[in-house]
C-alpha cells in the first residue's frame, strides 16, 4: 500500500519530478504534425461514381460477366454483316425449316432463312428499341421530375399526368399508341417513350425534393443562381447514380414491350425483324421446328437477363437505398 | 456485493470491411458485480455499444467476436450455442436501447411485444396471466392509464413513453443483467431525468446489475458505482466512480470530466483537441496520444498497459506507470 | 382513416377522366370514316346522314368527347362496328374470364413468389436464394408469349393449349401469367425483407431471446409484406396487360383478346370501351390496395400518431 502514498490524480502525478520527461509544446506539436504527414500518405480510395463502378466489376461477378456479355452482344449485332455469310431476308424455299447445322447453326426458318443471320440482324431492332426510347422517355421525365419537384406550381397537373400514363396497362396503351400512329418503327419509338417517361418522372420528382432541402441547393438559391441553372448544375448531377441504374434496368423493359407488341402485330413489321417478331413468326411451327422459337427466345433471354443483371449489380454498388 | 456477475475478458471484436480489418473492441475486460451499476463512458465509435452487443450476441455482419470470452453466472457466453444462449437473452441479460423510436416493432401493439417475452421465457404461463404481468409492469415503470395502453400501438405513444415500455419489457422476466446503451440519448432533459430516476428505483427494488453505456458523467455520477472508460476500443481507466471522479488519472477521462458545463465557473469550456481516431488507421504507440496535453515522445512509440494508479483504479497511461523499485 | 380514403378516392376522379380523355382524343385523330369501317364502301347516303346524327360525328369533337363521357357514365359504351353488340355487354362477357384468369395467376405468384422471397431472404447468398433470384429474375426476362409457346409445346397433348371450355384450359395461361409475376413478388418479398431485418426492432425481438425463425415470421414478415401489398396492386395492372398477350396465345375469349380484336378489326367504339374499362379496374384495384394499405399498417389505420 506504501505505493499508493503519493496522491494519485493526474494533477498530483504531474507535479512529481521524475515524470516529467514530457515534450516541450513544440516537440509535441511536431509529433503530432509527422503523425498527421503519415495520414496524409494514407490516401483513402476517392468515393466516386467510377471507382463505385470499378469496385463493383470486381466483387460482382455476374455483374460483370453481364457487362462483358452485352458488349459482346452488342458488337457480334453491329458487325453482323462480317459474321455471317447469309442475307437476312434472303428466301430460299429448298432450305426450309432445316434443323440446326454447321451450315445453319440456328436452323432455317419457314422462308428458309437462316435464323443465326435473323438474330444477328433482328438485335439491331431490338437493341435500338432497347436504347432510343428509354433515352427519349428518361430524358422527358428527367425535365418532368425535376420541374415537379422543384416548381411547385406544376407538381399538381405533372403528377396527374403521370398517374394517368401509369394507370394505362402499358401493352394496351403502348397498343392504342401504335393503332394511332400506324406501326412502324419509328412509332415504337414514339409508343414507348410516351409510356415511359412517367417513371423515371416520379423517381427525380421525389429525389429533387428531398435534394432541394439540402444545404447546398439553398446555398446557390442564396446565391440568387437562377431555377434552371440549380435544377441542372446542382441537382440533375445528385441524380446521377440513380438514373444510371435506371436507365439499365428500363432498357430491358422496352425491349420486351416491343416483343409484345410484335407478337400483337401492331410493332415490328415484316420484312424487317426483331427478336420478338421471330418468335411470335415461329408460332405455326413451333412444335415441328423448335428452333425457330427457342433461339430467338435465348436472345431476348440472354439480353435481357444480362441488363437486369448488370442494373441490379449498379443499383447495389452506387444507390443502395433505391427501390424499384 | 462483490460476487462478479458478469466477467468480460480480453473481449475482441473485429469488423471485417472491405478496407481493412477494424477492431472495434480491442481486448476489452469488464467485470460487473451482482447488483450494482456499472457505467462505461466513452466518445461514440470508442467500442462501448459494440462491448454490449458482443455480451448480447447481437453483432452484425460483418462484426464478429473473435477473441476473449464473457463469463456470466459461471458460464462461458462465448462457448454456447445460439440456443443456449437465447435462453438467457431477455431472462437474465437484457438490454434497452437507444433508440426508443425504432426499436418498438410499428406493427404489433406494445403490450403484445412485451408479453411475448414473459411467454418466451415462462412455458407454463397461460396468456392471460402474461397479460395481467404485463399491465402490472407498465404500471410499475409508470404507464399511465396501463391497460389501455396495452392495446396501443408504438406510434401512439410518446419517446418517454416507448422507453418505459421497453424498460418493462427487459425486466420482464427480471434480470440479472440489465444492459442499458445509452438509454436516455434520444430524450429530452426532463424525460431523462424520469427515466434514470425509474432505472435507479429497479435496479433498487430488484438487486439487478446494471452496465450503464453512455457519453454522458453526470449520468454516471449519479448512477453508478464503478466506472470504465473506453477509448478507440480500449479501457483505458477504471475504477469506483468516487475513486475516479475525486483523483482523475488519464488525461483523457480529464478532458471528458472538464467537458462536463459547471453552472458555478465561469471558465471557458474545455474541449478534447482533435477527433476520434480513425479506427482503420489508429496511432502506432498511445492510441490517445495525438489529442493529449502531455504526450511523451515514448507515446509515440510503444503503446501503454493498464496501471494501477491506486487499489482498484486502473490507468492506461505512461505517466503512472509504477517505477522500480518504489 | 376514412378521410384518407375519401381523399384517395377524389384523386381517381380527373385521372379517370383524363384516362377517357386522352383515349378518347388518340382514336378521334385516327384516319378513316368510322361509317365506312362499320358497314363497308356501299352504303346509302341518306343512311349515313341518319347515323352521323345519333352518333353525334357531325358534332366538333369536344361535343363528342361530352356525349361520350355522358353515355360512359350511364355504362354505356357504344355498339360496336364489327359484332353489332353493345360495347357493354361484350365487356360484361369478356371480363369474368379475363378475371378469373388473372386471379388464378395472381394466387398462384403469392403462393410461389411470397415463399421463394423469404426463404431467400432468411438464406441470403445461399445456393438456395442465388438459384431462385435466378430464377425469378429468369421470370422477368422473358418475354411472355416466349414462355407460353414453350410450354405449349412441351404440354401439347397433355394440357388443352386453347380455348377456354374447362379449369384444366386454364392451368398453362395461369403458369404463363404468373410465372413473370411470381418473379417481381419474389425479388421485392426478398429485397423488403431484407430490409425490415437491419430495422432496430428486429434488434430488439432477437434481444428477447427469439430465436431466428420466430423472429423473422412473428416480427419481420408483416413489416416487410407492406411494400408487396402495394406490390400487388401494381400487379393488378401487370397481370390485365399481360392477359392481353396470353389470352391471344391461348385464345382465351377474354377482355384483352377483345383488345386485340377491336384493332385488327379497327373496331373505335369497342377499343374504346375496352381500354377505358381495363384502366378503370386498375385503378379500383390501386384503390383497394391503398384501402388494404392502411388496415395493414396501424400507423395509418389508428389515428394519433405522429
Amino acid at each position: 500500500m506504501e505505493r499508493f502514498e503519493q496522491a494519485v490524480s493526474l494533477a498530483a502525478r504531474l507535479a512529481v519530478d521524475s515524470v516529467k520527461e514530457q515534450f516541450s509544446p513544440e516537440e509535441r506539436m511536431e509529433a503530432v504534425e509527422k503523425l498527421e504527414e503519415e495520414e496524409m500518405e494514407y490516401i483513402p480510395r476517392p468515393d466516386t461514381l467510377k471507382t463505385k463502378i470499378l469496385d463493383m466489376c470486381r466483387e460482382n461477378k455476374v455483374a460483370a460477366v453481364s457487362a462483358a456479355v452485352l458488349v459482346l452482344m452488342a458488337l457480334a449485332i453491329i458487325f453482323a454483316d462480317k459474321l455471317t455469310v447469309y442475307d437476312p431476308n434472303a428466301i430460299n424455299l429448298m432450305e426450309r425449316l432445316l434443323p440446326p447445322s454447321k451450315a445453319h447453326w440456328c436452323g432455317t426458318d419457314d422462308l428458309g432463312r437462316d435464323i443465326f443471320t435473323r438474330i444477328l440482324y433482328g438485335g439491331r431492332v431490338s437493341l435500338l428499341v432497347g436504347v432510343i426510347p428509354t433515352t427519349i422517355s428518361m430524358a422527358i421525365g428527367i425535365v418532368m421530375g425535376m420541374v415537379s419537384g422543384y416548381i411547385r406550381q406544376l407538381d399538381a397537373l405533372i403528377m396527374r399526368l403521370a398517374d394517368i400514363v401509369l394507370a394505362f396497362p402499358s401493352i394496351v396503351l403502348a397498343m392504342v399508341v401504335m393503332y394511332t400512329l400506324g406501326a412502324t418503327t419509328s412509332n415504337i419509338f414514339i409508343a414507348l417513350s410516351i409510356i415511359g417517361w412517367a417513371g423515371t418522372a416520379r423517381i427525380v420528382r421525389s429525389q429533387t425534393l428531398s435534394l432541394r432541402e439540402q444545404e447546398f441547393v439553398e446555398a446557390a438559391r442564396g446565391m440568387g443562381v437562377k431555377k434552371w441553372t440549380i435544377m441542372f448544375r446542382h441537382i440533375l448531377p445528385n441524380c446521377l447514380p440513380s438514373l444510371i441504374v435506371l436507365f439499365t434496368l428500363n432498357i430491358p423493359d422496352a425491349i420486351l414491350s416491343e416483343a409484345n407488341l410484335s407478337f400483337l402485330g401492331v410493332g415490328t413489321q415484316p420484312p424487317d425483324s426483331s427478336w420478338g417478331l421471330m418468335v411470335s413468326q415461329a408460332k405455326t411451327f413451333a412444335v415441328s421446328s423448335p428452333w425457330m422459337l427457342i433461339f430467338p427466345s435465348l436472345a431476348i433471354l440472354i439480353m435481357v437477363l444480362a441488363l437486369n443483371f448488370l442494373g441490379d449489380g449498379l443499383r447495389d454498388a452506387v444507390d443502395p437505398h433505391m427501390k424499384k | 456485493m462483490e460476487e462478479k456477475l458478469l466477467q468480460i475478458q480480453d473481449l475482441r471484436t473485429t469488423f471485417y470491411t472491405r478496407e481493412g480489418q477494424v477492431h472495434a473492441v480491442d481486448g476489452v475486460s469488464i467485470e460487473i458485480h451482482e447488483g450494482e451499476c456499472t457505467g462505461i463512458v466513452g466518445e461514440s465509435g470508442c467500442g462501448k455499444s459494440m462491448t454490449a452487443m458482443s455480451v448480447m450476441g447481437l453483432l452484425k455482419k460483418p462484426g464478429r467476436v473473435d477473441g476473449g470470452s464473457i463469463w456470466f453466472e459461471g458460464q462461458d457466453l462465448t462457448a454456447m450455442t445460439p440456443r443456449e444462449r437465447r435462453k438467457i437473452l431477455g431472462n437474465r441479460i437484457s438490454m434497452i436501447f437507444q433508440e426508443p423510436m425504432t426499436s418498438l416493432n410499428p406493427v404489433m401493439t406494445v403490450g403484445r411485444q412485451v408479453r411475448e417475452a414473459l411467454l418466451l421465457h415462462n412455458r407454463q404461463m397461460t396468456r392471460a396471466e402474461a397479460r395481467d404481468r404485463v399491465i402490472q409492469s407498465f404500471e410499475l415503470v409508470g404507464i399511465p392509464d396501463a391497460a389501455k395502453r396495452y392495446g396501443e400501438y408504438p406510434h401512439q405513444l410518446s419517446g418517454g413513453l416507448r422507453q418505459r415500455v421497453m424498460i418493462a419489457m427487459a425486466m420482464a422476466c427480471d434480470p440479472r443483467l440489465l444492459i442499458a446503451d445509452e438509454p436516455t440519448t434520444a430524450l429530452d432533459v426532463t424525460i431523462e431525468a424520469q427515466i434514470l430516476h425509474l432505472m435507479k428505483q429497479l435496479q433498487e427494488e430488484k438487486g439487478t446489475a446494471v452496465m450503464m453505456i453512455t457519453h454522458n458523467l453526470g449520468v454516471v455520477a449519479q448512477f453508478c458505482t464503478r466506472l470504465y472508460v473506453m477509448y478507440a476500443g480500449k479501457v483505458i481507466e477504471s475504477g469506483t466512480v468516487q475513486e475516479i471522479f475525486k483523483h482523475v488519472c488519464h488525461p483523457y477521462t480529464d478532458g471528458l470530466m472538464r467537458s462536463v458545463p459547471d453552472m458555478k465557473s465561469k471558465e471557458r469550456l474545455y474541449n478534447i483537441r482533435g477527433m476520434v481516431p480513425n479506427m482503420l488507421r489508429l496511432p502506432r504507440g498511445c492510441r490517445f496520444c495525438p489529442r493529449c496535453q502531455y504526450s511523451m515522445a515514448r507515446c509515440f512509440r510503444e503503446e501503454p498497459e493498464l496501471y494501477e494508479a491506486a487499489p482498484g483504479h486502473f490507468v492506461r497511461c505512461f505517466l503512472f506507470e509504477k517505477e522500480e523499485g518504489k | 382513416m376514412l378521410k384518407y380514403i375519401a381523399k384517395r378516392v377524389l384523386v381517381t376522379i380527373p385521372v379517370l377522366i383524363g384516362i377517357v380523355f386522352l383515349i378518347f382524343v388518340m382514336l378521334s385523330v385516327v384516319p378513316g370514316d368510322p361509317l365506312t369501317v362499320m358497314m363497308g364502301e356501299r352504303v346509302k347516303v341518306d343512311v349515313i346522314e341518319r347515323l352521323s346524327v345519333t352518333m353525334h360525328l357531325n358534332d366538333p369533337w369536344y361535343v363528342r368527347f361530352g356525349w361520350y363521357l355522358w353515355d360512359a357514365l350511364h355504362g354505356d359504351f357504344g355498339t360496336s362496328y364489327k359484332l353489332s353488340r353493345s360495347v357493354s355487354s361484350l365487356i360484361a362477357n369478356a371480363f369474368p374470364k379475363t378475371l378469373l384468369l388473372a386471379v388464378t395467376a395472381a394466387v398462384l405468384s403469392w403462393i410461389i413468389g411470397i415463399p421463394a422471397g423469404i426463404l431467400s431472404a432468411v438464406k441470403k447468398n445461399s445456393l438456395v436464394d442465388h438459384l431462385f433470384m435466378g430464377v425469378a429474375l429468369c421470370g422477368v426476362s422473358i418475354p411472355a408469349f416466349s414462355v407460353g409457346m414453350l410450354l405449349q409445346n412441351v404440354f401439347n397433348g397433355i394440357l388443352p393449349v386453347s380455348g377456354f371450355a374447362s379449369p384444366r384450359h386454364l392451368i398453362l395461361p395461369a403458369m404463363v401469367l404468373g410465372w413473370n409475376a411470381a418473379g417481381t413478388i419474389a425479388r421485392l418479398t426478398r429485397s423488403s425483407l431484407l430490409e425490415v431485418l437491419e430495422d432496430d426492432y428486429i434488434r430488439t425481438a432477437r434481444a428477447k431471446g427469439l430465436a431466428p425463425l420466430p423472429v423473422i415470421l412473428g416480427h419481420a414478415l408483416k413489416n416487410s409484406l407492406l411494400p408487396v401489398i402495394t406490390m400487388m396492386a401494381i400487379q393488378i395492372s401487370s397481370l390485365l396487360s399481360g392477359a392481353v398477350i396470353t389470352e391471344t396465345l391461348f385464345s382465351i375469349p377474354g377482355i384483352g383478346r377483345l383488345t386485340v380484336d377491336a384493332i385488327n378489326g379497327r373496331d373505335m367504339p369497342l377499343l374504346q370501351g375496352t381500354v377505358i374499362f381495363t384502366t378503370a379496374v386498375i385503378i379500383a384495384g390501386n384503390l383497394v390496395a391503398d384501402i388494404l394499405y392502411c388496415v395493414v399498417d396501424p400507423r395509418i389505420r389508428v389515428e394519433g400518431g405522429k
